[in-house]
């Protein structure tokens, strides 16, 4: 069953397909959310606040969510290559865009281990 | 669910914590739970100051025509204050200026310069020579001060929530009405990664209120351009969104990190009526 993402203010309210979102990027007190294919849209939650609204929303899909330090969350799904050193992440739908993200080394270690051991289960 | 996280940190959402690093995982997950509480109770506003700087920011980076990650690497964005960086597209030097930790707001008259709230201002709306009044859709606080449409750009602020659009009729300018907010129209820059074209052909220091890596922010050009060149170089820089705010000599300022003014233009002799400003006021 397709779970939804609901993020709702006082003046609009943002429903996002959990499969479709790539990935969360802080931004101060807005957060921007990626789709697939690319658009962005922007809503005035908090990381933390949204991460919150994953765990308590999306209880099958929610497990696909990772939050990256203090400025992002990731969808594994679209994880394509991890490279620690360099910092380098990246998320790909396989189509249509890539995305290109920074994290810290020791953060993209973890999860690059996290991956790797999810693989040998 | 306790939402506190390093930079070097990662997590599971949905399920239970997994702490890739063991020693301690069981013990300080119910340190960071009795903290959360201690926080809600001393209030959520302290909790920023309790985040450390990290060496390795995580910043995140879509923009295809400059270094990824570039416009906030390293910085602390917990901490109140306007980072200065600069951008070089082909010849042309930009100041960026990026307020953090800061709610826009838009005033009308003489600024209190001393007033260390105040992280960043400069000159919004421009105004008319025949009568010094505001050119185009203008609201303070709730209150219309100017009608009309001159300029497409918008900047509408409501309910803490920076704007920036192009639109001949914008709802924004209602709501704002409304709700208490600010409005003000300006000549359009950039509309959603795409430069716009204006008629004016005059060189003169730019300004422009952008959007850029999903960040609101100042961008000053350090030469005198033609508002088209400049729109362009926004465009190559990755802005999303800009419009114009006044330039040449428009008097504005910046706060550094030590308390001192970095002056933008010249303080006027005299201040008109209906000179405005957009200000970011530390939170």
């Amino acid at each position: 069953m397709k779970e939804y993402l609901i993020i709702s203010t006082s003046v609009d309210l943002v429903r996002a397909s959990a499969d479709e979102v790539v990935y969360i990027s802080a931004d101060g007190n807005y957060s921007s959310i990626v789709f697939l294919g690319g658009e962005t849209r922007i809503v005035t939650q908090q990381l933390g606040q949204l991460e919150q609204a994953i765990a308590k929303q999306l209880p099958a899909s929610g497990r696909n969510f990772i939050r990256i330090g203090k400025s992002l969350i990731i969808n594994r799904t679209y994880i394509s290559y991890i490279h620690p050193s360099r910092q380098q992440l990246e998320l790909s739908d396989g189509r249509t865009a890539s995305y290109g993200l920074t994290a810290s080394r020791e953060a993209l270690k973890q999860l690059k281990e996290l991956i790797e051991k999810e693989a040998e289960q | 669910m306790n939402t506190e996280i390093k930079d070097t940190e990662i997590r599971v959402i949905g399920g239970e914590p997994q702490p890739p690093t063991g020693g301690g995982r069981w013990r300080r997950w119910w340190w960071l739970a009795a903290a959360l509480v201690l926080a809600v109770v001393a209030g959520i506003v302290l909790r920023p100051r309790h985040n450390a700087p990290s060496a390795e920011a995580a910043d995140t980076v879509t923009t295809p025509t400059v270094d990824d990650g570039w416009l906030m690497a390293g910085v602390d964005t917990t901490q109140g204050g306007v980072v200065h960086k600069t951008a070089g597209i082909d010849t042309t030097l930009l100041h960026i200026y990026i307020p953090l930790m800061s709610t826009a707001e838009l005033a009308v008259g003489a600024l209190d310069t001393t007033d260390p709230d105040i992280l960043m201002a400069v000159q919004a709306a421009d105004l008319r020579r025949d009568n010094g009044r505001i050119v185009g859709a203008f609201v303070l606080a709730g209150e219309p001060l100017s009608w009309g449409l001159s300029k497409r750009g918008y900047c509408a602020i409501i309910d803490g929530r920076l704007t920036l659009g192009v639109a001949d009729n914008s709802p924004l300018f209602e709501q704002a009405t409304e709700q208490g907010g600010d409005f003000f129209r300006q000549y359009p820059a950039v509309d959603r990664g795409q430069a716009v074209e204006n008629n004016p052909e005059n060189s003169a220091r730019r300004r422009a209120l952008c959007t850029l890596e999903g960040r609101t922010c100042l961008i000053v050009s350090d030469d005198r351009m033609t508002m088209n060149a400049f729109a362009q170089t926004l465009e190559t820089l990755g802005v999303s969104d800009a419009i114009f705010l006044v330039g040449g000599n428009a008097y504005g300022w910046v706060r550094t990190d030590d308390g001192t003014l970095q002056h933008l233009g010249s303080p006027p002799p005299n201040h008109k009526k209906f000179t405005n400003y957009i200000l970011f006021r530390r939170r």
